[in-house]
């Protein structure tokens, strides 16, 4: 008996350690629930009883409660498949307005962050230069322009007097 | 979630485009095409007493609302015919308005077109397609007025 016991106490301690075959887990659980166990073994039976006892009953009850339990997920899923649907109605509008916050954004970052650099460098370092060249242009847009806005003018004046043709007509008639 | 690698292509596609250089830029890199640029810093150092050297033409107004001036010439017929042409493609696909067009006696066509609105115009660009002699393509980069643009040209008819 003494023996054995020793022997059950290094099993045990290998049991806790995880070390121990399948074998001599059923020579311990075989062990505790046949004999009656000195006191400082006390625990160690029940917590093996607790592990290996094969009697354990079933609650009558059993099959309803885990369909009930299987039931609740079901609506669960139910309750977020409808969320879910309602995210993916709203989806479409979330990506377009995402998508035109970021056209904004970058074009706000892209236009604060460059206020237009300097595309081509200056062609004359001389104002005076440069100020020749200006008004030789403007001379050249100014006299473009000229040609078109005279037919206008021209035509202006045309306008200008048949209105007053018309005027005098209707003023004399009356 | 391929709808969102779209969307952000569309992003980068929209960054690109604003971030687009000036479109004549390019002419200025043509053989044998004179280019002169004027930048806002050189034009706001400009001569003050300007007004006297010209007749008596208020051109300050108007410079001083411009940004840079381009200015393109050529003397060269085909590379005239060239450039003429690459510009009118480019206001034609870069919705540019035309403002004016001009046929001169001499044969010349003149275009301007414009970008903005009337109250304020940010872009003029005006065309001469010379038939027989030199092309020109003038650029305005600014914010104006075609008001500015009338009194400019009217002090300048005077002489």
């Amino acid at each position: 008996m003494n023996m054995q016991i020793e022997e059950i106490h290094k099993l045990l301690d290998r049991f806790y350690k995880g070390e121990t075959s399948l074998d001599e887990e059923k020579r311990l659980s075989d062990f505790f629930r046949q004999e009656v166990v000195p006191k400082s073994l006390e625990e160690d039976r029940r917590v093996f009883l607790s592990l290996y006892d094969q009697n354990v009953p079933i609650p009558s009850d059993l099959e309803q409660r885990i369909s009930a339990l299987i039931d609740s997920f079901d609506d669960d899923r139910k309750m977020k498949s409808e969320r879910t649907g309602m995210r993916r109605l709203l989806s479409p509008f979330l990506v377009v307005a995402a998508s035109v916050l970021l056209v904004f954004g970058i074009r706000f970052f892209v236009q604060s962050d460059s206020p237009k650099p300097a595309l081509m460098a200056d062609t004359y370092q001389n104002p005076n230069d440069a100020y020749r060249a200006t008004m030789h242009a403007l001379q050249l847009f100014s006299d473009n322009f000229e040609k078109g806005m005279q037919p206008i003018e021209k035509a202006a004046v045309h306008v200008e007097k048949t209105q007053k043709i018309i005027h005098q007509t209707i003023y004399t008639k009356q | 979630m391929r709808k969102l690698l779209i969307a952000i292509l569309f992003v980068v596609c929209a960054a690109n485009l604003s971030a687009q250089k000036n479109p004549f830029e390019q002419f200025t890199e043509m053989d044998g095409v004179t280019s002169v640029y004027i930048s806002k810093n050189m034009l706001s150092l400009f001569p003050k007493n300007a007004k006297n050297n010209y007749g008596g033409i208020d051109v300050g107004n108007f410079l001083h609302k411009l940004s840079s001036i381009l200015i393109l010439t050529t003397e060269d017929k085909n590379i005239g015919k060239r450039m003429v042409s690459l510009a009118n493609n480019q206001v034609k696909g870069d919705n540019y308005e035309l403002l004016m067009r001009v046929k001169s006696d001499d044969d010349d066509n003149v275009n301007f077109f414009m970008k903005g609105k009337p109250e304020s115009i940010r872009e003029l660009i005006m065309i001469v397609d010379g038939s027989d002699d030199e092309s020109v393509i003038l650029q305005f980069l600014g914010d104006f007025t075609l008001q500015d643009i009338q009194k400019m040209t009217e002090g300048f008819g005077k002489d």
